[in-house]
């Protein structure tokens, strides 16, 4: 029977992971770690947290948590623009795991003694080989799918490049990748077997990504309901007029929509894996859209001051774009997503109807 | 967490898909394509026979007892068959609307009535002059003797000219009262002074406009309390706008990948083709929960969220931006209609551009449902 509310335990999850993040991660640490994109310090209390394992096997160390649990802690990583690679991590984290004759690196990955990555082919650079990794400046290694083959790469022979700067503040950085890398990687598995693992994990970090996008949205809608109930103009707060307050109407509920598309992505990995990978990459589409609409809107809400460093919706604003162009953007995730779906149209002209 | 509708709900869908294979034929569809009517006596009384009308209903009053989910399924799939479903729809706002705030004459005698499919009500908010400012009615009704005198006019009463009452919101103290003098009638059709004119829509439908010219109404018929006629609405008007359009938009993301797989759309124009077809599905989805997320609020007894204005308000936008996307995809021929041999799957794209716009304005505009998400969901200051 449905049920859309979160159980005790997922919520006093957010509770923590929120309480957390207002704490350890505030606006000014944000903008201390926007060139490096990345807050060692604050990695380090977060795998305190246990944060990193969450969705590990036990047996590896982690805590055997579901991805709705990992969307919920990713989207309050992105409520306040935390500069942790959470979702490669995970994603990444999980695909590996699957290889149990690297369960030493999976324990470090799960102790936050590690990061770990994924090359994703829609990330390649024209026809080179290098691939712009998502958190590839600080990850130790990536897992590539390169035609039939699972490969794990390590920065051993320094083939990533420093991290480029970015309209995000993020840290991507290029991974040679294929015969032009420096040594030879280590093959995970071959064939359809890769194959697929490679996808259910590239869905895993789209999913994620989307819970990021998604908590980033709901904060930027936050501090322009905020800024629109306190700033007077005509004598009256700008929330009062209808030209500000339907703009932000709007995003309320993409927002939500957002949020629900997560969660029942989320859910289906168990409920309805048929569709798994198909909300994964609706989700991603969906929270990106959403996020940068709702950034965009907000940010527009200050007028000027909105436009300056000063204020802290320019943050998400920029990095509702980055964020969400990581894996290829919403045009080219659009076409996979046409391509997942296509069987069903196929079926549907064949006379099901 | 979970997101299935349950076993319970599934069924009626079945019960139901198999109700309209058997029921909804070929000839009916045509009937209702001429007429417009959004009501079919004969489909409705076999409706009833089933115990559907009254599906949603509490036990206690004849009704099926039926979850929010259960009602869902049955409305989706209605929806979805493009059945003549408005008496329908109707009929259920107003029995639960007569069972919460009725007399207990009218909850005794009324509403079984409706159940059995013998009686039609109609909804008489709008009026010439009021339409979002619902509360701004100008049609009066002043008390004489132990009845009530009404006079005034009203617009868009659906499915009117084959009802027996017409659910009617009348003005019953001064004027500047506004919301604090308005009372809910159900003013019967057959009463002298009453004239129904027909309103066609550029989407098919006839709705009409009414009349009242010194309608004589018994206080029996009253509902609700003089000069309380305004929380019978919001209650009635919130029933209507937790629905929103998923079903709608499901069949119409059907028929677009049915037209897609059918034409084998390549090169350039394949390429938007699929990114507006990946678009419209997630569009649906995110309709579909919110809607959703509505039902299951109205299941958990959930209040004072702004979940209703958004499910509908969400849906109605997507649908239409859909319909006036796939006409620019598909080029000239999506302008031919039924009857044109070359027009793509008999028209339907240029009906849905046809029915689309009115999803956003009719039980609620866009406009108002944004102003109530930005004070109730968002805690903005009212902006009207």
């Amino acid at each position: 029977m449905m049920d859309l509310a979160l159980d005790e335990s997922q919520t006093l999850l957010v509770r923590s992971f929120s309480d957390f993040f207002t704490k350890e991660c505030p606006p000014s640490l944000v903008r201390e770690t926007e060139s490096e994109g990345f807050s060692r310090e604050l990695w380090r209390r977060f795998a305190e947290m246990g944060a990193p394992g969450m969705g590990l096997p036990e047996d590896m160390d982690g805590l055997d948590c579901g991805l709705l649990e990992l969307c919920l802690v990713s989207a309050a990583a992105g409520k306040v623009l935390a500069p942790l690679p959470f979702a490669e991590v995970a994603a990444a984290g999980r695909l590996l795991a699957r290889y149990s004759q690297h369960a030493q690196l999976v324990r470090r990955l799960a102790r936050g003694e590690a990061l770990l990555s994924l090359a994703l082919p829609t990330a390649r650079v024209g026809v080179s080989q290098d691939i712009l990794v998502p958190g590839g400046g600080v990850a130790d290694a990536v897992l590539a799918l390169e035609d039939d083959i699972l490969c794990l790469y390590g920065d051993a022979d320094l083939r990533r490049s420093p991290t480029p700067p970015n309209l995000g503040s993020g840290c991507p950085a290029f991974w040679r990748m294929g015969s032009e890398s420096a040594a030879e990687p280590i093959i995970l598995a071959q064939g359809v077997e890769a194959k697929q693992a490679f996808a259910t994990a590239w869905a895993e970090w789209k999913l994620l990504t989307a819970a990021a996008l998604q908590g980033l949205a709901q904060k930027a809608l936050a501090i322009a309901v905020e800024y629109a109930s306190t700033r007077e103009q005509f004598g009256v707060p700008i929330g009062g007029f209808q030209a500000v307050s339907h703009p932000l109407a709007d995003c309320a509920m993409a927002v939500e929509g957002a949020e629900l598309l997560v969660w029942e992505a989320a859910w289906s990995a168990d409920q309805n894996p048929g569709r798994f990978q198909e909300l994964c990459a609706m989700a991603l589409i969906f929270a990106a859209q959403t996020a940068q609409e709702t950034t965009s809107t907000s940010l527009h809400t200050h007028g000027g001051y909105g436009f300056t460093e000063e204020y802290d919706i320019q943050l998400y604003y920029r990095r509702a774009c980055a964020w969400a162009l990581q894996g290829g953007g919403v045009s080219e995730e659009l076409l996979s997503l046409a391509r997942l779906r296509s069987n069903i149209a196929a079926n549907f002209a064949a006379g099901e109807r | 967490m979970d997101f299935q509708l349950g076993d319970k709900a599934e069924q009626v869908r079945r019960d139901i898909r198999e109700f309209l294979r058997r029921e909804f034929t070929e000839s009916e569809r045509q009937q209702e394509r001429v007429s417009g009517d959004g009501h079919n006596w004969s489909l409705y009384k076999k409706l009833a026979a089933a115990g559907w009308v009254s599906a949603g209903w509490p036990k206690e009053f004849g009704g099926g007892g039926r979850d929010p989910y259960e009602m869902l399924a049955l409305y989706w799939e209605l929806s979805k068959a493009g059945f003549p479903w408005f008496g329908l729809l109707n009929n259920g706002f107003i029995g639960h609307t007569l069972m919460a705030m009725g007399s207990e004459q009218q909850k005794t005698e009324l509403v079984p009535r409706i159940a059995a499919g013998d009686v039609l009500i109609a909804l008489g908010y709008t009026e010439p002059g009021s339409g979002s400012d619902v509360a701004a009615a100008k049609t009066v009704a002043r008390p004489e003797g132990d009845d009530w005198i009404i006079d005034g006019q009203k617009m868009f009463t659906t499915t009117g000219h084959l009802a027996q009452y017409i659910f009617t919101l009348v003005r019953t103290g001064p004027p500047e009262h506004k919301h604090r003098s308005l009372t809910m009638f159900l003013v019967p059709t057959d009463a002298e002074g009453v004239e129904i004119h027909p309103i066609h829509t550029m989407g098919g439908e006839r709705t009409n406009g009414v009349f009242f010219d010194g309608v004589r109404v018994p206080d029996a018929l009253r509902v609700g309390e003089v000069d309380k006629g305004w929380s019978v609405v919001r209650f009635a008007l919130g029933l209507e706008q937790a629905m929103g359009y998923a079903d709608r938009q499901e069949l119409f993301l059907e028929e677009a990948e049915a037209w897609t797989a059918g034409t084998e759309q390549s090169g350039e124009k394949g390429v938007l083709v699929r990114q507006q077809l990946a678009q419209m599905a997630i569009n649906t989805e995110v309709s579909k929960l919110l809607r959703y997320r509505s039902t299951w609020e109205q299941a958990q007894g959930i209040t004072g969220t702004a979940s209703g204005p958004m499910t509908k308000a969400f849906s109605a936008v997507k649908y239409l931006q859909d319909a006036r996307a796939w006409m620019d995809l598909q080029g000239p021929l999506a302008a031919l209609e039924r009857g044109a041999q070359q027009a793509p799957l008999q028209g339907a794209f240029a009906e849905t551009y046809r029915a689309a716009p009115v999803t956003t304005i009719y039980g609620g505009t866009v406009e108002i449902l944004r102003s109530v998400i930005a004070e109730v969901g968002l805690g903005l200051p009212k902006s009207r």
